[in-house]
């Protein structure tokens, strides 16, 4: 058995960040409970149990990201459909009121072949990260085509383009003077989508029609498994 | 959010962590279940040869005798009865050991809207209903 002094930082991380999600866990079935005895008459109590179920969602998150951070799993490659995985983060993730998302999807995308909930994540903090970006309202467009031998997505919206200094160290760099999560969002994407073997590029000129794009392997690709996998309900 | 009153089926819930056993226990009953819980797996296989149960819900992650172990355990006792294996890490290869064998999977941090409806639909569903 090792003392806490002998770990190293990502065991320490992840055997905290488990505890930590376990005690978020009891916060929220509290919350369930005090709902399902409380009703929904009291608008205030609504509302504060609301923010205690968004605080406990986003604490989840940055665990999560963290986790991933200092060492993504093994991914479980599988054959799915990315419009289905796109249209139900849309519709799951709830914008901020003003913001308005228009997906243009591709009739004839083939299965992409991927670790469905690994690329779930990425895709997920990347809409985080635009909402995020757009959290004074715009627009967002998220569309899907099929480009020799890979699915793409990407991710336009309405705000000015990066930098390139912006654009360089956006997926690369935390900063190190205060702790961003959705700069977390965007560096553990990054990684999530690298373990896929998948290729995420960042705009950093307004001659790129998009802010993100991200390229996913489609399944005639094989990744060493001649095209054999489980296929995923999506 | 609420459900219709359920009939008094007897749920068991093994988890290690009492403060997870409590607010899982309040929130059942509030839903007209009868909860009783065990703190590993080895008390929930004590409980389970006392007494008959419609559905477990378990924790994979304990001691004395873990979740993995506790439902191969349960198979060769009661072959049909619903088991709901809970865990923080749904992909780990002991976990996919054990697929097969159990009812339902789900990930930790649990999703009790959702949870509360299975719960339903699996005592439906095996002929539990009264």
């Amino acid at each position: 058995m090792s003392s806490l002094s002998q770990l190293s930082a990502p065991q320490v991380v992840r055997l905290v960040g488990h505890e930590l999600r376990n005690r978020l866990g009891v916060l929220s079935n509290s919350v369930y409970y005090l709902h399902l005895r409380l009703g929904d008459e009291d608008e205030k109590l609504v509302r504060h149990l609301g923010l205690i179920s968004q605080e406990i969602a986003a604490t989840n998150r940055i665990l999560a990201n963290l986790m991933d951070w200092i060492g993504p799993k093994e991914p479980t490659f599988e054959r799915l459909h990315l419009n289905v995985l796109v249209e139900q983060l849309c519709t799951r993730t709830q914008p901020q009121e003003g913001l308005e998302i228009t997906l243009s999807l591709a009739d004839d995308l083939p299965l992409v072949y991927a670790d469905v909930a690994q690329l779930e994540r990425a895709l997920g903090n990347l809409l985080a990260y635009e909402y995020a970006l757009l959290h004074e309202g715009g627009g967002l467009e998220v569309v899907t085509r099929h480009e020799d031998g890979w699915a793409g997505l990407y991710l336009r919206d309405s705000e000015p383009c990066f930098t390139p200094d912006q654009a360089a160290g956006l997926l690369t760099v935390l900063p190190d003077d205060r702790f961003s999560p959705v700069q977390l969002d965007l560096l553990v994407a990054g990684s999530l989508l690298a373990a896929n073997r998948c290729r995420l590029a960042v705009a950093d000129s307004s001659d790129l029609p998009w802010r993100f794009r991200i390229l996913i392997p489609i399944l005639q690709q094989g990744l060493g498994g001649g095209g054999v996998g489980q296929d995923s309900a999506l | 959010m609420t459900q219709p009153p359920s009939p008094r089926h007897r749920l068991l819930i093994v988890d290690d962590d009492e403060g997870m056993r409590d607010t899982l226990v309040d929130i059942l009953e509030s839903l007209s279940y009868i909860v009783e819980q065990a703190a590993h797996g080895q008390m929930a296989l004590e409980r389970l040869r006392a007494q008959a149960f419609d559905l477990v819900l378990m924790d994979v992650r304990m001691p004395v005798l873990d979740g993995i172990e506790t439902l191969r355990r349960i198979r060769q006792l009661q072959p049909g009865l619903p088991v709901i294996l809970m865990s923080g890490n749904t992909g780990e290869p002991s976990v996919e050991t054990v697929r097969q064998e159990a009812t339902a999977i789900l990930a930790k941090p649990l999703d009790l809207p959702k949870l509360m409806p299975l719960i339903h639909a699996m005592l439906s569903a095996c002929g539990r209903e009264e």
